[in-house]
């Protein structure tokens, strides 16, 4: 840390000096009825010494912290260095003035009498000086520390989103190639068309951020390229509808939040149950927030196989992450009918 | 004529599998079913001597329907991805495929089937062995049983406990008990921590257990909340303590 009296600070330091020369000349002048010009050069010399040992004292300070040596042991160091070191200013300062002062009777006895009093005064300026250092000291490590946690924090933050991070399916990727292979074999255009779309869905999905924010509009379109690819798998079985309300399609959202819960859609839609799915998608808003509703058939008696709901709990750990909010995320499971809506604040322009 | 089932529930999957066997005229395909409930039918019915058989399906899956079977085909499996599935195939041999896959990699695989339908080779060790080294990230969580003519799918916690019973478990779920293909040494590596084996012949679910009582210097009997009673041994009896701690 720098000398925090040097700079701007030393003029209001030294003003400070300059009113308790002040007062230290007019006491000895007044109150004791000494010359003047020896008043003013008593309190020069006493004052000026003491003004320069507490700027000094910063680097004593620097190496005697309640850190280091515990409250009691600082305590004690300082008060053992202050005494030191105002005794040997007060014999400084007496011999200089004793100097001053030639045969001066008055002088000589004011000076005998002043000795303890200069150390008690010295040792209080001197004692308000190190307070001051150390408060200043210990604000300084306060905002620090505060600036290392919320470091600490936001990389805690970005860390969790980067576990949250939309993942692609390694069963999605291989089932789908496997589509494509067959496609080849039987109907090349239609594998052509299924090589583009799965390209620009990974194009969208790879490599994002995790808190970036797109349009609904775009959000819909790459959910359409993964609905479409998803169909083509399971050709009759997999149904989709869609109510989406035009004047949403410029509000934000995080990007990929919808493939989830498709995701999911399709895993209770499609493995565990032999029906076929109907997958629903309704988006509705209004001036503060975006709702995005998707429900889906199921048989709630199937006791499914495994992964119990971790890509629901991202959704709505991601949505927290991001709005600070716990109650986005509304789950309902009917007899036949599971549905999640997402409620996704909109910043108010 | 060697008779195929392919089962798999894409159907693009099951047109790569035909266009593939086209090449093999010795192969005839007498059906294709799109999931493991229309597998087993059509297996009983048919007889097939080869199966192409998917693992992640609809209801059930692929071992699970293995586990319902009683003749057991020669089978080429396949899946696009499942490390737990691809190391139980490789540690019993099996015939696998990884989709997408190969034209040369499939007719590598169909001959090496070829030859075991040949030479009558039993499948039965081999696809015992893939499903008692399948291991699944999770425990096991529901237990299916053909139960006559029907498929009963039990969740695990329905399950009381376990009876070994010569080359059978039997299973007692809610006053019935169903027998099942299957060893102990997977039930008791797989099930979840609530299930505890308390004797040679028997896994129990500690929530099930009313009251142990003393049998003989060696040996207890469990009582459980519905009536039955089921041994338990030295050993047993030890890990029962620990697990309740008492």
């Amino acid at each position: 840390m720098k000398h925090p009296f040097l700079g701007k600070a030393f003029l209001f330091y030294s003003l400070a000096w300059v009113a308790i020369m002040a007062a230290h000349a007019n006491i000895l002048f007044l109150q004791f009825d000494l010359p003047f010009n020896y008043a003013l050069a008593d309190s020069l010399a006493f004052n000026l010494a003491f003004l320069g040992f507490g700027i000094l004292y910063w680097y004593i300070v620097q190496y005697i912290s309640p850190e280091n040596q515990g409250i009691s042991g600082t305590i004690l160091n300082q008060g053992l260095a202050i005494v030191i070191g105002v005794s040997f200013l007060t014999y400084l300062c007496n011999s200089a003035l004793t100097n001053l002062a030639g045969d001066d009777a008055t002088i000589i006895d004011f000076l005998n009498l002043a000795i303890p009093w200069r150390i008690f005064l010295g040792s209080f300026f001197l004692g308000m000086v190190v307070l001051i250092y150390y408060l200043l000291q210990y604000t300084a490590s306060l905002k620090e520390k505060e600036k290392g946690e919320l470091e600490l924090q936001n990389l805690l933050k970005q860390a969790e989103l980067e576990t949250l991070k939309f993942q692609l399916n390694p069963h999605f990727i291989f089932n789908s190639l496997n589509s494509i292979s067959s496609l080849t074999l039987t109907d090349p255009n239609r594998a052509h068309e299924m090589v583009v779309k799965l390209s620009e869905f990974m194009r969208g999905s790879l490599g994002r951020e995790d808190t970036e924010l797109h349009s609904l509009k775009e959000e819909l379109q790459q959910m359409k390229l993964y609905l479409d690819i998803e169909r083509v798998r399971f050709g009759d079985r997999l149904k989709v509808n869609e109510e989406i309300d035009t004047n949403c399609f410029d509000r934000e959202v995080p990007n990929l939040i919808m493939q989830p819960l498709y995701e999911n859609a399709i895993k209770y839609g499609i493995y565990e149950q032999l029906d076929d799915v109907n997958i629903t998608t309704k988006c509705f808003c209004d001036e503060g927030q975006l709702n995005i509703l998707i429900t889906n058939n199921y048989d709630s008696e199937a006791i499914p196989k495994k992964g119990k709901g971790i890509g629901l709990k991202n959704i709505c750990n991601r949505l927290e992450l991001i709005y600070g909010k716990s109650d986005l995320v509304t789950i309902k499971k009917e007899k036949e009918i599971f549905s999640i809506e997402l409620i996704i604040p909109q910043e108010k322009s | 004529m060697i008779k195929a089932i392919i089962i798999d529930d894409e159907k693009l999957a099951r047109d790569v599998i035909k266009k593939f066997l086209e090449s093999f005229s010795g192969i005839q395909v007498i059906e294709e079913c799109s999931n493991g409930f229309e597998g087993i039918k059509a297996i009983a019915t048919h007889k097939p001597q080869l199966i192409f058989l998917d693992i992640q399906m609809p209801k059930l899956t692929g071992f699970e329907m293995l586990e319902l079977l009683d003749d057991k085909p020669i089978i080429i499996f396949s899946t696009a991805f499942d490390q737990y599935a691809i190391k139980a195939f490789e540690l019993s041999a099996a015939d696998y495929l990884l989709k997408p896959y190969s034209k040369a990699r499939f007719d590598e695989a169909v001959i090496k089937a070829l030859k075991k339908v040949d030479e009558e080779i039993d499948s039965q060790e081999v696809v015992t062995s893939v499903l008692d080294n399948r291991e699944s990230l999770e425990k096991l969580d529901r237990v299916v049983i053909k139960n006559g003519s029907k498929i009963v799918i039990l969740g695990i916690d329905s399950i009381q406990h376990f009876q070994a019973q010569d080359d059978y478990v039997a299973v007692y779920s809610e006053g019935q008990k169903y027998l099942k293909q299957i060893t102990m040494k997977y039930l008791e590596e797989n099930l979840p921590e609530g299930f505890i084996r308390v004797h040679r012949s028997f896994i129990v679910n500690i929530d099930q257990i009313d009251k142990l009582e003393a049998y003989s210097k060696d040996s207890y009997i469990a009582i459980l909340k519905n009536g039955e009673k089921v041994s338990v041994s030295r050993n047993g009896y030890n890990l029962l303590k620990e697990k309740l701690g008492i």
